[in-house]
């Protein structure tokens, strides 16, 4: 317990909002433009190997629930934490980084270990390292798009917020700065105590990204718009917008005239 | 997630109880057919595809996507499921029943 703490308390007085490029960030860069094409090469095998591993000791601490056949078995399913895979896992992806240092696998191996941060004390210190290793390491490198693109499906642990703040704030490149602004926006604002910054960073999208691609043909211009609407009047509390259209029989039909009742509103389409 | 609902919609009672649905099917065809396999006897809007009109405004990006709103139009709950779901509808309803009594 003693050396996760000592960790913390190492990384925890980070400079905050504006961070300047430090000669330090400089020399690291150099460093991982060192990594040779064998190393490459390598580390990706072994990080394949390690995922597949990985993927095998999800499959097998989650057959319970997939052999559930209907929502009550489902509920049944006691997963003991204590035997996650995560728990393994996260340690190897971590020194799987170590060993590989400045190829591409390490950086999906840092996602990785983020990606599994839970809010477990024990191994916070872990993450808070990869996090730190992504900004010094790989502040440059062309998969920090991928890494942050679709961060937002996570829960917002205090690695992935620090993560995209630190992306934020230290990337050059304007597509990497704009994904990473995203997903800490639409991050912040799940959590009734961030939703204003969270709505900020949106808008901020909305007038300096606009026309960045966040995937696909979908630019973040596009995507943001919906976000903030929802931010702003689809949250618990609001009064539901109205929607008239027509049902599928072909009549018209209006949100509203349900009043008086309890409503599940239910998006749904069979494919 | 198709027999869960209508045992919602047998359990209350319809005066004071409703799903809506908002069908995001490619086809309106498609919505009739899967209404008829499913026995949806409850009112579903067609969308005209997930990038529809009301999903959009709505933010939809996964479906299912469910809101709980209650008898005052508000917003209670949003993406329960299961039993989650069960307790909301009982606890909206217990509300409506307390506010509906005379003083």
């Amino acid at each position: 317990m003693l050396i996760p703490s000592i960790f913390v308390l190492v990384l925890l007085p980070m400079p905050d909002p504006v961070v300047t490029v430090t000669a330090e960030v400089a020399v690291e860069v150099s460093r991982t433009d060192e990594v040779t094409q064998q190393q490459q090469a390598a580390a990706t095998e072994a990080y394949e190997q390690l995922q597949a591993r990985m993927e095998e000791a999800w499959d097998e601490y989650l057959a319970p629930l997939r052999d559930a056949k209907t929502p009550e078995q489902r509920d049944a399913v006691d997963l003991d934490p204590a035997k996650s895979p995560a728990v393994i896992f996260i340690a190897e992806m971590l020194k799987f980084t170590k060993d590989h240092p400045g190829t591409d696998a390490c950086l999906l191996a840092l996602g990785e270990v983020i990606r599994m941060s839970s809010r477990d004390e024990n191994i916070f210190w872990m993450t808070e390292e990869a996090v730190e290793t992504v900004l010094v390491d790989f502040i440059e490198h062309d998969g920090l798009q991928d890494l942050v693109r679709f961060a937002h499906y996570n829960p917002p642990s205090t690695a992935i917020l620090r993560l995209l703040r630190g992306i934020a704030d230290r990337c050059e490149s304007r597509d990497v700065k704009a994904a990473s602004l995203y997903s800490l926006g639409k991050l912040l604002g799940k959590n009734d105590k961030t939703r204003r910054e969270g709505r900020d960073l949106l808008n901020r999208i909305e007038k300096e990204f606009a026309d960045v691609i966040f995937f696909r043909e979908t630019t973040y211009g596009q995507k943001v718009k919906g976000d903030i609407f929802e931010l702003e009047h689809l949250q618990i509390g609001d009064v539901a917008p109205e929607i008239i259209g027509k049902e599928i029989a072909g009549n018209l039909m209006q949100l509203s005239a349900f009043r008086g009742k309890v409503v599940v509103l239910d998006f749904w389409g069979n494919w | 997630m198709y027999p869960h609902e209508r045992s919602l919609v047998e359990k209350h009672p319809a005066e004071k109880f409703a799903i809506v649905g908002v069908n995001s099917d490619k086809t309106v065809e498609a919505a009739k057919e899967a209404v008829k396999k499913n026995k949806l006897s409850w009112k579903n809007f067609y969308d005209g595809g997930t990038s529809g009109a009301i999903a959009t405004r709505w933010n939809v990006n996964g479906w299912p996507t469910i809101y709980v709103i209650d008898a005052a139009g508000v917003i209670r709950y949003k993406d329960v499921r299961g039993a989650e779901l069960d307790a909301a509808i009982e606890t909206l309803l217990a509300q409506m029943e307390e506010i509906g009594k005379p003083e």
